[in-house]
């Protein structure tokens, strides 16, 4: 087909689209379906026993508001990247909490080692971790993968790679709620070594998950 | 370089250029020119046609959008509200949008395609991206470097699909095997009638009859055919195959 009968076709066949919504309203929109099922988990197990005590505790708030910032940031980040033509300083946002989340982790569990003795007698197995997350992080994986897939894939890796980091940052955050192991070695290794695979893992597939569109059914819509 | 006395095309193509590369200047909604103290503003004077220094701009001047300016008559309007029209489902307006993007589109192309195939696939690939994704603009954003983020995106798509394909293709002009009906060699065994043979090739199109003297009777190969004629080597192969189809059936094989 010549370029100009494809700008008849596609001229002729143009009916009126509804706007995308800004990304702050689309976290929003996030947020709301994720919370609830984040919630619902955390009353389901139990919450923790100490969880009174911890709520005090700065340390603990801290590293949750952390684990939070990073899940709202790279939610906003992976909403940001999928519509084209986007300031570039909104994808770097997330790094900032990211950094700081992995950086008071690792800062606790070196002190961790150096106060109490050698890593492998400090990192117990805890191979549910892996899937509390995967099950907490389910519910705002898919409704984030919904999200951006309205947008544009015009950076895959990177949309899909923040919408995982952001379910699983979210997943990590609920879990503390109710799983009483909060070693600095533990959470680093199992926790946010979950977040990391499952993140991983999504970016392999993010050509799957967020292709371009623009078979016959874009052409009619 | 003084992007204010370049014609508008050039305008266009320069913001699209700084578009497609991410330049965040652009964005900010005006052009730089080299004195970033200067900032020009497009704006129609008496004529229609010129532009003008931000200190001479009168009070009640609106702002448009750099390089989204096209001049149809006195009337200046701007890509950024031919697309809004476009998304309310104004099938004129898109029109002239798709029309002014794509001479863009296809310079872009030939300047970054890498590789020696016609670059007029990448361009109807960003025109149906373009159109799928189209509920993704902000109005409220200049039009270019939504379009560059797309365009940059099929580009590397298209180049890498290129790239794939041709690691698994082997371009030959003589295929080692052949089918052992006789409907697929009959050109080959020598029989049949010359004078209808040449009348047939003669009633041919003339793309086809060019690219079956070039590739049949004076058996060039299908780079030099290209470059003889200035079509691509797929197009000739097309033209090729559907000459031959033509001949048969003209000569009732």
């Amino acid at each position: 087909m010549r370029t100009d009968e494809l700008v008849g076709s596609l001229a002729g066949d143009v009916r009126p689209v509804r706007r995308l919504s800004s990304p702050p309203v689309r976290l929003l929109v996030w947020l709301g379906l994720s919370l609830p099922w984040i919630a619902f988990i955390v009353w389901y197990r139990g919450p923790r026993a100490d969880i009174a005590l911890k709520i005090g505790e700065g340390g603990w708030l801290f590293e949750q508001s952390l684990a939070l910032a990073t899940a709202l940031a790279a939610g906003l980040a992976a909403l940001c990247a999928s519509i084209p033509g986007r300031p570039v300083w909104e994808r770097v946002l997330p790094l900032l909490p990211l950094g700081l989340w992995i950086a008071i982790t690792v800062d606790g569990s070196i002190r961790s080692v150096m106060a109490d003795g050698t890593w492998s007698s400090l990192v117990e197995v805890d191979w549910v971790c892996l899937p509390n997350i995967a099950s907490l992080g389910v519910v705002p994986a898919v409704a984030m993968i919904a999200l951006i897939r309205r947008g544009a894939p015009v950076s895959p890796y990177t949309t899909i790679g923040y919408a995982a980091l952001a379910a699983t940052a979210l997943a990590e955050f609920g879990l503390r709620f109710f799983h009483a192991e909060d070693a600095s070695l533990m959470i680093l290794v199992w926790q946010m070594g979950s977040v990391a695979l499952l993140t991983v893992i999504c970016i392999f597939f993010a050509r799957h998950l967020f292709p371009w569109r623009t078979g016959i059914r874009a052409l009619t819509g | 370089m003084d992007v204010a006395s370049y014609p508008n095309s050039q305008k266009r193509d320069w913001a699209f250029s700084r578009a497609i590369s991410g330049s965040n200047d652009f964005r900010r909604g005006t052009v730089l020119v080299p004195k970033r103290s200067v900032r020009y503003y497009f704006l129609p004077d008496r004529e229609g046609k010129r532009y003008r220094k931000s200190g001479d701009c009168p009070k009640h001047a609106e702002r448009q959008a750099p390089g989204g300016v096209m001049e149809t008559g006195t009337e200046s309007v701007s890509l950024e509200s031919l697309m809004q029209a476009a998304q309310a489902g104004d099938g004129a307006a898109y029109e002239h949008l798709l029309r002014s993007v794509v001479p863009m589109l296809r310079r872009q192309a030939r300047a970054k395609w890498i590789g020696s195939i016609e670059p007029e696939d990448l361009v109807q690939d960003v025109l149906l991206s373009l159109h799928s994704v189209r509920h993704t603009y902000d109005p409220a954003r200049p039009f270019l470097p939504w379009l560059g983020a797309i365009f940059r995106r099929r580009l590397v798509d298209l180049q890498r699909r290129h790239i794939r394909k041709a690691k698994n293709e082997v371009t030959t002009d003589t295929l080692p095997e052949t089918f052992s009906g006789d409907e697929t060699n009959w050109l080959e065994d020598g029989q049949g009638d010359p004078d209808l043979l040449k009348s047939a090739i003669a009633s041919l199109p003339a793309g086809q009859r060019k690219a079956i003297e070039l590739l049949k009777i004076q058996e060039l190969s299908l780079k030099e055919a290209a470059e003889r004629t200035g079509m691509s080597i797929s197009a000739l192969k097309v033209a090729v195959h559907r000459g031959m189809k033509s001949l048969r059936q003209a000569l009732g094989a």
